[in-house]
């Protein structure tokens, strides 16, 4: 957990970001329940586990941030959450920005170095195979999510 | 000598298997995972076998897709894996199962499953692929979900149950 308050404010919309990306052009806000493919799910007790077909392309990602159940059973497994809540979304997000070394470039505000580093994740973000936001268009969010370069 | 090291790898993975049971239609459906006890191993197994019993039939294995194992941390695990299953209705009435996989190395990291965390498979009630030869997603896929009377039903999202 980041100490410096730039640095949380930063992580914080970089989060938002994510959601923005996995939701573009909608703003990602209210979209804590949303199933791949656009669908809705009604319990945040445990992840959905829902295989939907659409694109050409099947998938459990479920949530803000279309976090995948084997990602949600690791997490749980490793004590992270115990629930799909938004605090447990946001929980297992925070973490993969840890565990995939970009956090670092996220407190600082340099968006291009953490979207490198999470494309692998989040094929949404700039320069993914799937992303249909440009790194301008990101950098421009980010701000406006309340983050800060340093 | 190689022998040895298997089993002596084998070994020191939890000892019971965890095995979960799935019935579709006239045939049962079961797979047994062998994981690493310790929590601060990877979920994925580091064994894993699936079978059929059809009616009264003796039950015979099913092949998963094949997976080499890897190291993750100080365990070996299976790069994919089978995670989750479903019995899913076609329209015409007639039931399949669809065989979540997933992958053991997150994507992007060097020995990952061509890019892929999650897939998934079909196969009839005998433990037949439906899909061999098809690429994990695109329109192929699309066209044998519409031949089998599957599309409905995995574009309203099939629930899946996890069998780790």
């Amino acid at each position: 957990m980041p100490g410096d308050p730039v640095e949380e404010a930063n992580v914080q919309a970089f989060l938002r970001l994510i959601r923005h990306a996995e939701h573009y052009p909608d703003s990602g806000d209210d979209t804590y329940d949303v199933l791949y493919g656009g669908g809705r799910f009604g319990s945040y007790a445990t992840h959905p586990n829902r295989a939907v077909t659409r694109w050409g392309h099947t998938s459990t990602a479920a949530g803000a941030y279309q976090i995948l159940f084997g990602t949600w059973r690791d997490a749980k497994r490793r004590g992270l959450v115990n629930d799909f809540s938004p605090a447990a979304q946001d929980a297992i997000a925070r973490d993969k920005l840890r565990s995939r070394g970009a956090l670092p470039a996220v407190m600082r505000g340099d968006v291009p170095t953490a979207c490198a580093s999470l494309r692998g994740e989040w094929t949404s973000l700039p320069g993914a195979a799937q992303s249909r936001m440009s790194m301008a268009v990101a950098e421009v969010a980010f701000a406006r999510f309340g983050g800060t370069k340093r | 000598m190689m022998l040895l090291a298997v089993l002596l790898s084998l070994g020191a993975v939890g000892s019971a298997p965890h095995v979960a049971v799935l019935r579709c239609g006239g045939s049962m459906f079961r797979v047994e995972s062998r994981s690493w006890g310790d929590p601060a191993a990877p979920s994925a197994p580091a064994a894993q076998s699936l079978s059929v019993k059809v009616g009264r039939s003796a039950r015979r294995l099913v092949p998963l897709e094949p997976a080499p194992s890897v190291a993750i941390g100080d365990h070996r695990v299976l790069r994919s894996f089978l995670s989750s299953w479903a019995c899913v209705r076609g329209d015409g009435g007639r039931r399949y199962v669809s065989l979540g996989y997933a992958c053991a190395v997150e994507p992007g990291n060097p020995g990952d499953c061509a890019g892929d965390a999650e897939w998934f498979r079909l196969i009839d009630l005998r433990g037949r692929r439906l899909d061999a030869g098809l690429p994990r997603n695109g329109p192929a896929v699309d066209g044998l979900h519409e031949r089998l009377g599957l599309a409905r039903a995995f574009a309203d999202g099939v629930a899946m149950t996890d069998v780790l």
